[in-house]
C-alpha cells in the first residue's frame, strides 16, 4: 500500500526545516515488491519485500555532504542530515560544487505511472496464473521455470528553495524459461498495468524457442549476420548508455562519444534518445534532484548529437541539467535509463526471410562492455534461443557462442530494424526501460563458444 | 580484471585486465595494455603448472558480486597465490 504523497513529503519537508546547511536536497525512494519463483511445478521461494533509502545532499560554503538512511522515521532523518553537514564541514571545496536542484516552478509532465489494479491483486490470483502456464507447457512437453514480480515504488525529492515533488508508480513482470530435452527458450514482459501482462503470449513465446532449440551443434567461429531479438538489443543498448550516454564518461574520455559529437559514429538507420517523459516506456517524470526529464537525442541517424546531464556536470559544461541526476551516492555520473531506438521499416516478420546466411539470436547472457569502452568493445554470450538460418529458413539450433565485437562497429552494419518494438526491463528495479525493435546486422563477431 | 564474462553454465569465461607483461624465456618482456584472456572451465584449471607458496598468498577483496532474480549482493573476497597456467588463449580470434 502507498504511503502516499503527503506523508512521504510532509517527512522530507519536517527534516528540511532542522537543516543549517545553505542549501539541502532530500529524496526518498519506498518499494514494496512480491517475488515468486517457480520450477518443476512447485513455488520454491515466495516473499514480499519493503524498502526505503533517503538520500540527503547539503551544501555549506561551497562544500557537499551526502548521507543516506533507510527510514523515513523523523529521528532517522535528523540524523542523515547531521550526518551529511558533518561530511560536508570535513570534504573540500569545490570549484562547482557536485549540487543542484530543480526550480519549484519548472513542473514535470503528469504522468499516469500508478495502477491500483496491478497492486491490488490477490496472490492468490498470481499463483492460480502461474499454474495455468506451467500446466500448459507441460502439455507441450516441456517444464517451466521464472518468476513473477510486481509491486509499487514512490520518488519523492524535496529542496529547501521549496522544492516538492513526488510520483508513485506500479510494476508487474514475469520472467519464464521452457526447457525440456536439453533446449531452453526465453521470454520476458514486464507492464506498469497488470491488465497489459499477457503472460500467455510470453509462454507461447518461450515455448516456441524451446521447441526450436532442440539438439543444438557447434558451429564454427568466425563473423556472421544477425537477426538480435528486442532482448538482445536492449542488452546492447544499456550497455552503451553505461559506458558512453552520460556527461561524467565524456569528462573523463571514456565514453565512445567523447571529442565525436556531430560525428557518424553508426548507420543512419540508428536512432537512440531518452525520454523519461514518454508514457511508451517505463516513464519516470523526474531525476533524484527533482528536474524534469528531459527528452534528449544521443545518436540521430548515427551521428552523436549529445549526451545527459546532471547539475553538477551540467555547469561544468556551461549547461542546463537534462534531468539525469542519479541518487546521490552513485558514483556513475547521470545515465540515460528510459532508451528508445527508433522502430525501422520492415515488418518483423520479414527479417528472417532477408537473411541469406546467419544466426538468429534471442538473447545475450554476462554481456560486459568494459573491454574498451572508448569503441564500445563488449563480450558476452548467446542463450535460451540460438539458431542457424540459411536463405530464410531455420535449418539447425546452435550451442551458445560467445562474441566479442565493438558494438559501434555492429550498429554501424545495420541491414534493417524492425517497425514493431518492443519494451524490455528488469520488474525488479522499475524505473528504467528501453523500448527497441529487433535488429538486422552484418558480419558480427563470435570469438568462442559453450560446450 | 577490469571485465568479466562467464556463461550460465560456468564453462565458457573471458576475462580482460588492464596490463600484461611479456613472459620469454623466464624473463619479463614488453607491457600489453588491455589484454583479455578466455577459455573452459575445467580445460582453464587443468592446464595450471604451477602455484605460488604462502609467502605470496594475498586476500582480495571484491566490493560486490551480485546473483539472483530479483538480483542479490554481497561484498566477497579470495585469497590466492600467483599461479601459471599453459596454453591459454590471449586476445580474440578475428
Amino acid at each position: 500500500m502507498l504511503l502516499g504523497e503527503s506523508r512521504i513529503l510532509t517527512a522530507l519537508k519536517k527534516a528540511l526545516k532542522t537543516s543549517r546547511a545553505d542549501e539541502t536536497l532530500i529524496a526518498a525512494q519506498r518499494g514494496g515488491r512480491t517475488t515468486i519463483r517457480f520450477a518443476r511445478k512447485q513455488i520454491h521461494q515466495n516473499f514480499h519485500e519493503e524498502e526505503v533509502t533517503v538520500w540527503v545532499k547539503v551544501a555549506c560554503g561551497g562544500r557537499t555532504g551526502v548521507a543516506t538512511t533507510c527510514s523515513l522515521n523523523h529521528e532517522a532523518l535528523l540524523r542523515a542530515v547531521e550526518s551529511a553537514l558533518t561530511i560536508a564541514r570535513l570534504n573540500a571545496r569545490q570549484a562547482a560544487p557536485a549540487f543542484g536542484t530543480a526550480s519549484s516552478k519548472l513542473h514535470p509532465r503528469k504522468l499516469i505511472a500508478y495502477f491500483p489494479a496491478t497492486v491490488r491483486r490477490p496472490l492468490t490470483q498470481h499463483v492460480r496464473m502461474i499454474q495455468k502456464l506451467w500446466n500448459r507447457c507441460e502439455s507441450k512437453g516441456a517444464d517451466l521455470a521464472g518468476s513473477f514480480v510486481v509491486g509499487e515504488d514512490e520518488l519523492a525529492v524535496a529542496g529547501s528553495r521549496g522544492l516538492a515533488r513526488y510520483q508513485p508508480f506500479s510494476i508487474a513482470g514475469i520472467r519464464l524459461v521452457a526447457a525440456g530435452d536439453g533446449a531452453s527458450g526465453f521470454a520476458t514482459r514486464v507492464v506498469r498495468d497488470i491488465a497489459g501482462l499477457d503472460p500467455e503470449a510470453a509462454l507461447e513465446r518461450a515455448w516456441n524457442f524451446c521447441r526450436m532449440n532442440r539438439n543444438p551443434r557447434p558451429i564454427p567461429l568466425g563473423k556472421y549476420d544477425v537477426l538480435l531479438e528486442p532482448e538482445a538489443v536492449a542488452e546492447l543498448l544499456e550497455w552503451l548508455s553505461t559506458i558512453g550516454f552520460g556527461a561524467k564518461q565524456i569528462v573523463e574520455g571514456t565514453s565512445f562519444m567523447a571529442g565525436r559529437i556531430g560525428e557518424k559514429l553508426m548507420h543512419r538507420l540508428i536512432t537512440i534518445s531518452d525520454d523519461g517523459q514518454n508514457p511508451e516506456g517505463l516513464g519516470v517524470p523526474f531525476d533524484y534532484e527533482g528536474v524534469p526529464k528531459q527528452r534528449v537525442c544521443l545518436i540521430e541517424r548515427g551521428v552523436a548529437q549529445g549526451v545527459v546531464y546532471d547539475s553538477h556536470y551540467a555547469r561544468l559544461h556551461r549547461r542546463h541539467s537534462t534531468g539525469h541526476a542519479p541518487a546521490y551516492d552513485e558514483s556513475e555520473g547521470p545515465l540515460a535509463g528510459n532508451l528508445f531506438m527508433a522502430p525501422g521499416e520492415t515488418p518483423y516478420r520479414d527479417l528472417l526471410k532477408q537473411m541469406d546466411r546467419g544466426l538468429w539470436i534471442n538473447r545475450f547472457h554476462y554481456v560486459n562492455g568494459l573491454l574498451r569502452p572508448q569503441e564500445a568493445l563488449m563480450t558476452g554470450l548467446t542463450r535460451d534461443g540460438t539458431f542457424l538460418v540459411k536463405k530464410g529458413k531455420v535449418v539447425q539450433a546452435v550451442k551458445n557462442l560467445r562474441f566479442t565485437q565493438s558494438i559501434l562497429e555492429a550498429f554501424s552494419n545495420a541491414i534493417a530494424a524492425s517497425k514493431e518494438r518492443t519494451l524490455i526491463a528488469d520488474p525488479g528495479q522499475g524505473l528504467s526501460a528501453a523500448v527497441v525493435p529487433a535488429l538486422l546486422l552484418k558480419d558480427f563477431t563470435f570469438t568462442g563458444q559453450t560446450r | 580484471n577490469k571485465s568479466w564474462s562467464i556463461d550460465d553454465r560456468r564453462l565458457n569465461f573471458q576475462f580482460g585486465t588492464e596490463i600484461g607483461w611479456e613472459i620469454r624465456s623466464g624473463k619479463i618482456g614488453q607491457a600489453l595494455k588491455n589484454p583479455v584472456y578466455t577459455g573452459i572451465t575445467p580445460e582453464f584449471w587443468r592446464s595450471c603448472s604451477g602455484v605460488a607458496g604462502p609467502g605470496e598468498w594475498q586476500l582480495y577483496g571484491v566490493p560486490n558480486c551480485a546473483k539472483g532474480e530479483p538480483v542479490q549482493l554481497m561484498h566477497v573476497g579470495h585469497g590466492a597465490s600467483p599461479a601459471r597456467f599453459e596454453r591459454v588463449q590471449v586476445g580474440r580470434r578475428r
